[in-house]
């Protein structure tokens, strides 16, 4: 959808209590129009808007029902070698508890989970307001789930989080040697100066369940209605006299944050920022499609369709409306009709065609299979073609282990996008389950031409190798999955049992080391035994000392003191 | 088999630094720090698909005062080890 409103009156004032002075008046959100607000999918292209800016030593309200700030535990274990003394280096030891090192990409180290860390280091940013979801406020009165995890945090990362407290509903806490506030949107401070403004539209679909350590609820997501509609929320910015001179909106659709059913308050957002008096037809679409989803929470099929097709008929090319007609449709049946309306949606706006416009991958990750195989069989029935609704089908089935079935799709989507790498791949792995082992070395080798980079391919033609004893081969593919990040239990015993067979007996003791630490307290005693039986077997090859030191414990031999 | 003859090459994949004469060594892999002593980091530091293993041994006992013999069995068991460890490979036609 895109909304124009250039022929409305800029500049209009809402009625009601203001803060006092007219010129505080400028940029208070919701009151005044706001020139500069930018819409993203991915929330880190504010820190790329605020760069291009030249934004230095701004307040930040972030408004998301995430933190974004993943950058404490992920900390870059290359930077160790920038220490300049080892004391240094024993203080960065000693506050890492762990590395998160596979599948990282150094070459792009910006992403929706750590945006907020390079604005900060490079001083965009000097002070740090977090609002999260009034929903994460716990039957106790206190955000009990967020304290949690910022405890946890500071557990992994005690010198990069300091000075946890609770204060008057808000916690407070020293990140990095910065103040940050976080708390929900009644308990936010006044703010003395214009703010960026940077707001998450999954901010107002946010679910209780997702504070309460339980994840995403299995309630039924296409009737869900958001806890707060964006008319609300300027309305409690602007009571708490928050102003804002540049506004950020990611819709965070991708990754299934976001239900693409509410793509549109986003843009919602961003209208009502910029043109605060809403100009018709757009007052009365929204109205729509809000009645629209209010019925459709209730079930009242019909109404929810009439006020849907009534939004699209003042604004026909408003893609939010078509695609919340389609499931309306399907789920009266009216198939076609709902193919259609799909139909209407993509071509409007083609972003509707994603792979997350259903609730196919949120069931999955709830092992709800049932659900998720509905899921992707109806966004199936609208386009048969969506090669990303078959894989989610195939890969239901894969986990079910309906493997034929699973071929069945795999191939089906080939044969459309023969270069599709994960279907490339998952044909692989179903032809080792099925243990036609020639097919799935040739399917394997070709998903590795597609992404060489993927540890799981190689962990398979690894087992297509290792059955027909072809250990060398093996031995290698195992190795390059171990390098690509694919760690497993049962990657470790088999490499260990192949460096056993070469008389490589430190390295299959190292071997059985991982599994074991891999495998917890269940499987310790079983692979114990067997760690056991080669150290004692090979104990003088283990004793004879080595002069380096190893992690973090100083063995007790050094080439200095010879 | 780790012989005078032999030489060794660091692993390029272990980005490493001397730090205060010790030698810090990143395995990603495994996801560990290596940390090599003085002496262990002046073998590091020699290492370079070039010099012999014998070669090596000078260097150490030109650098510290150690007798040769001492020298000779701690850097063939110390590279023995950074081999087991695939911090080093051996120099293929070595």
């Amino acid at each position: 959808m895109r909304v124009d409103f250039r022929s409305s009156s800029a500049g209009a004032v809402l009625s009601g209590p203001t803060p006092a002075g007219e010129e505080s008046l400028d940029g208070l959100v919701g009151a005044r129009p706001i020139e500069n607000v930018v819409t993203m999918e991915d929330h880190d292209g504010a820190y790329h808007a605020w760069k291009q800016s030249g934004f230095q030593g701004r307040i930040l309200l972030h408004i998301d029902s995430h933190m974004d700030w993943d950058w404490l535990r992920e900390q870059d274990p290359l930077d160790l070698l920038h220490a300049q003394t080892l004391t240094e280096l024993d203080a960065m030891l000693k506050e890492r508890g762990r590395w998160t090192l596979s599948r990282r990409d150094r070459l792009e180290p910006v992403h929706i989970g750590n945006y907020i860390h390079p604005a900060i280091q490079e001083g965009i940013v000097r002070e740090f307001y977090w609002v999260f979801p009034d929903v994460a406020i716990g039957t106790t009165g206190e955000p009990s789930g967020i304290l949690r995890m910022l405890q946890k945090m500071m557990d992994v990362n005690p010198a990069g989080l300091k000075n946890l407290r609770v204060r008057h509903n808000r916690i407070e806490l020293d990140i990095q040697g910065k103040r940050v506030t976080a708390c929900s949107l009644s308990d936010l401070p006044p703010l003395p100066e214009p703010v960026l403004l940077d707001i998450d539209t999954d901010f107002l679909t946010a679910e209780r369940t997702e504070y309460m350590g339980t994840g995403r609820s299995g309630s039924d997501r296409w009737r869900q209605l958001p806890w707060i509609w964006p008319e609300e929320l300027l309305a409690r910015l602007q009571a708490k006299g928050v102003r804002a001179d540049f506004v950020t909106i990611a819709y965070s659709v991708e990754g299934g944050f976001t239900p693409l059913i509410y793509k549109y308050l986003g843009e919602e957002l961003a209208a009502r920022l910029t043109h605060p008096t809403i100009p018709e037809p757009h007052r009365t679409l929204w109205a729509c499609k809000r009645m629209g989803a209010w019925y459709r929470h209730y079930h009242h099929l019909d109404r929810a369709i009439a006020e849907f097709e009534a939004a699209a008929a003042v604004v026909p090319d408003d893609a939010s409306s078509r695609f919340n007609l389609a499931y309306l449709y399907d789920e009266q049946g009216a198939h076609e009709r709902a193919a259609a309306c799909y139909r209407d949606a993509v071509r409007l706006d083609p972003t509707y065609g994603t792979a997350y416009n259903n609730f196919g991958h949120t069931f999955q990750a709830l092992s709800l299979l049932d659900r998720a195989q509905a899921e992707y069989r109806r966004i199936l029935r609208w386009d048969p073609q969506h090669a990303e609704a078959r894989l989610g089908l195939a890969e239901t089935l894969a986990q079910r282990e309906a493997w034929e079935e699973a071929q069945i799709q795999y191939h089906a989507i080939l044969e459309c996008r023969p270069d599709h790498p994960d279907a490339n791949r998952e044909l692989g792995r179903v032809y080792v389950e099925r243990g036609l082992w020639e097919k799935a070395i040739l399917q394997l080798k070709r998903a590795i031409s597609l992404d060489p980079a993927d540890g799981d391919t190689y962990g398979w033609l690894g087992d297509a190798y290792y059955a027909q004893d072809r250990w060398n081969e093996a031995m290698e593919a195992y190795q390059t999955s171990v390098r690509y990040g694919h760690r497993s239990v049962a990657l470790y015993l088999r490499l260990g049992g192949l460096y056993l067979g070469k008389r490589a007996l430190y390295k299959a003791w190292k071997q059985y080391r991982k599994g074991v630490r891999l495998a917890g307290r269940i499987m310790l005693v079983f692979l114990l035994t067997a760690a056991r039986a080669v150290r004692q077997r090979f104990s003088q090859e283990l004793h004879d000392g080595h002069g380096w030191h190893q992690g973090h414990q100083e063995r007790a031999y050094s080439l200095a003191d010879h | 088999m780790v012989t005078d003859g032999t030489r060794v090459t660091k692993n390029e994949h272990i980005p490493w630094r001397i730090i205060e004469e010790e030698a810090i060594l990143i395995d990603l892999e495994e996801g560990e720090v290596v940390r090599l002593n003085p002496v262990g980091a002046e073998i590091w530091s020699a290492i370079d698909g070039v010099r012999t293993i014998e070669e090596i041994v000078d260097h150490i006992c030109r650098t510290f005062d150690v007798s040769q013999w001492k020298a000779n069995r701690d850097v063939h068991r110390f590279i023995t080890s950074l081999l087991r460890h695939e911090l080093v490979q051996e120099r293929s036609g070595a």
